[in-house]
């Protein structure tokens, strides 16, 4: 049989239906998907706006590619049928793969955070900059890239540092025995007071820790908007360490007394030259 | 706002190459038209004085100092200037320095100020830039720490005699009639103005030479039973004590009823 014969009419109509209806599919879906980034922009999320983008794309794609293969002469439930049984292989060939999208579902469901939120997952900071079928994608501070797959997510322990518009700082202070913690305490709370930044209510607070080994262990606590957590926690410690410089209060470093109690005789010290050396 | 300077009107037309100083309680505001770009620069003293003089003079060249300099491109519009002031773009939280205590069937008002910031306006409409007069501080306004609204902090002696009124050219005066309808006393701890949704008026000149003070339209808080059935309600103008008064700037959201109720569910916390 010569190739050529196969080259009919009807038999390019065949093939070239299939691909307008992709492409036309892919076109929809692509044009539908940007309109929902365009209406949803300022009454979506970041992270909305994305579910509902992928929704619409995938689902679009997947209706237009099912036309497709109608007109290709396929038959859908066979299809249906042999993808079913490749799942199953499939699924016990990659079970780490689908305990990720099961996962990812679960997450989706859950939303224990959105796009564009700054997470901690096992030791881990960063924005969650894209939440996918098997992982999700962090920027850390230093700018590094790390793929979290999601069932890591469903087990570890999550922190979301964005959860709430604000949060309160907790900073540790120490200072000497000698000094006097209520006047401490005021130079602390002015220097909340006196910092636009820190919130006026919730108050700020002094906290007495602990007597620790060498100083009276004080926490400053104070609450700031969430995307000044940063800078104002440099900040605040800068400022704490120039207001007890010029007040004269002392940041004790860490030191240890050996005292042998006041009816003991001092502790017996004596240089000994070892002769045998000689 | 009583200026020294071009005119009264808060409207400066500057030539290339030349600077408006505008000074008042530590903060300075400069800016220079140049051929091609404004630059706007602003200073702010550590411990400002509680100075309610406006200053206002004309420069020929640019200030050298350049630490906070923000640069905004021409875009063919004249040297044409307004400094207009504004009130707040977020909710003021209100905090008498003391508690306030309101018995049931009482209206009382109380006269509280809040800060203003200052609009670059170029003739084409356009806000080159805003700065608050004070830095203002952050405070949180909610019934817990997850579920509340970020606002601006003002403390304030909520007077009840409007002549005791400090005659500040920086604040924004307000009446702010509580009405308590309830049962019992009304502890009025703190509350939140809703700022962006109030326009600035400012008293006309009546010739008397005094400083002409900004004021908003008068509020009315109403309680029905207790704190969480307030509701607050912006009246079109001034009070009576503000005198005859024009507006001067818009307020920055149209108060759709929706986004009104919403506020108000915080009105006091």
């Amino acid at each position: 049989m010569n190739p050529l014969d196969w080259l009919t009419l009807d038999n390019l109509i065949l093939w070239v239906k299939p691909i307008v209806w992709i492409v036309l599919g892919f076109g929809l879906a692509t044009f539908l998907g940007r309109l929902v980034r365009r209406v949803g922009h300022d009454r979506l999320s970041l992270h909305q706006q994305v579910m509902f983008r992928r929704l619409i794309f995938y689902g679009v794609l997947a209706l237009f590619l099912t036309m497709a293969l109608r007109e290709s002469g396929f038959q859908i439930g066979v299809l249906l049928g042999a993808a079913g049984i490749l799942t199953v292989a499939l699924g016990f060939a990659s079970q780490t793969s689908a305990s990720n999208i099961i996962s990812g579902l679960f997450l989706l469901a859950e939303r224990p955070f959105e796009l564009g939120q700054f997470i901690e997952v096992e030791d881990v900071r960063g924005d969650v900059i894209s939440i996918d079928l098997l992982s999700v994608k962090l920027r850390t501070l230093d700018n590094l890239y790390v793929r979290i797959p999601n069932e890591s997510l469903i087990k570890s322990r999550l922190t979301n540092f964005s959860r709430f518009p604000i949060r309160r700082l907790d900073l540790p202070v120490r200072v000497a025995y000698g000094e006097d913690l209520e006047r401490v305490t005021r130079v602390l709370t002015d220097l909340v007071a006196n910092n636009p930044h820190c919130m006026e209510e919730p108050a700020p607070f002094v906290f007495l820790q602990q007597f620790g080994a060498s100083s009276v262990d004080l926490q400053l606590s104070f609450w700031v908007r969430r995307e000044d957590v940063r800078e104002l926690r440099s900040d605040m410690l800068f400022a704490i360490k120039a207001a007890f410089d010029r007040e004269g209060i002392e940041i004790p470093f860490p030191h240890t007394t050996l005292y042998a109690g006041q009816h003991s005789d001092p502790l017996p010290v004596s240089v000994q030259y070892n002769q045998d050396k000689s | 706002m009583s200026a020294k300077g071009d005119n009264s009107d808060n409207h400066v037309e500057l030539a290339s190459g030349e600077t408006l100083h505008n000074e008042l309680g530590g903060f300075r505001l400069s800016i220079s038209l140049l051929d091609n770009e404004w630059q706007v620069r602003t200073e702010r003293e550590s411990d400002p004085p509680d100075d309610s003089e406006w200053r206002q003079w004309r420069e020929q060249g640019v200030p050298g100092n350049n630490a906070a300099l923000e640069r905004f491109i021409r875009a063919g519009e004249s040297g044409r200037l307004e400094i207009r002031p504004a009130l707040a773009d977020l909710p003021v939280v209100i905090r008498p320095y003391h508690p306030v205590h309101i018995p049931p069937d009482i209206d009382v008002t109380f006269y509280v100020s809040t800060m203003v910031w200052l609009q670059l306006v170029i003739d084409t409409g356009r806000v080159l830039m805003e700065v608050p007069i004070r830095v203002p501080s952050w405070t949180w306004i909610g019934s817990n720490t997850m579920e509340g609204e970020i606002c601006y902090g003002s403390q304030t002696s909520a007077r009840l005699d409007p002549t005791t009124l400090p005659a500040s050219t920086w604040r924004a005066m307000s009446a702010v009639m509580v009405r308590n309808r309830g049962t019992d006393y009304l502890t009025l701890e703190r509350f939140s103005f809703p700022a962006p949704m109030t326009p600035l008026f400012r008293q006309d000149d009546n010739g008397s030479g005094m400083v002409r003070r900004l004021w908003t339209p008068w509020l009315t808080i109403n309680c029905e039973r207790n704190l969480a059935t307030a509701s607050i309600r912006i009246e079109a103008a001034p009070p009576d004590e503000a005198g005859a008064c024009t507006e001067m700037t818009p307020a920055r959201h149209v108060a759709e009823r929706n986004h009104l109720i919403r506020t108000m569910d915080r009105i006091f916390g």
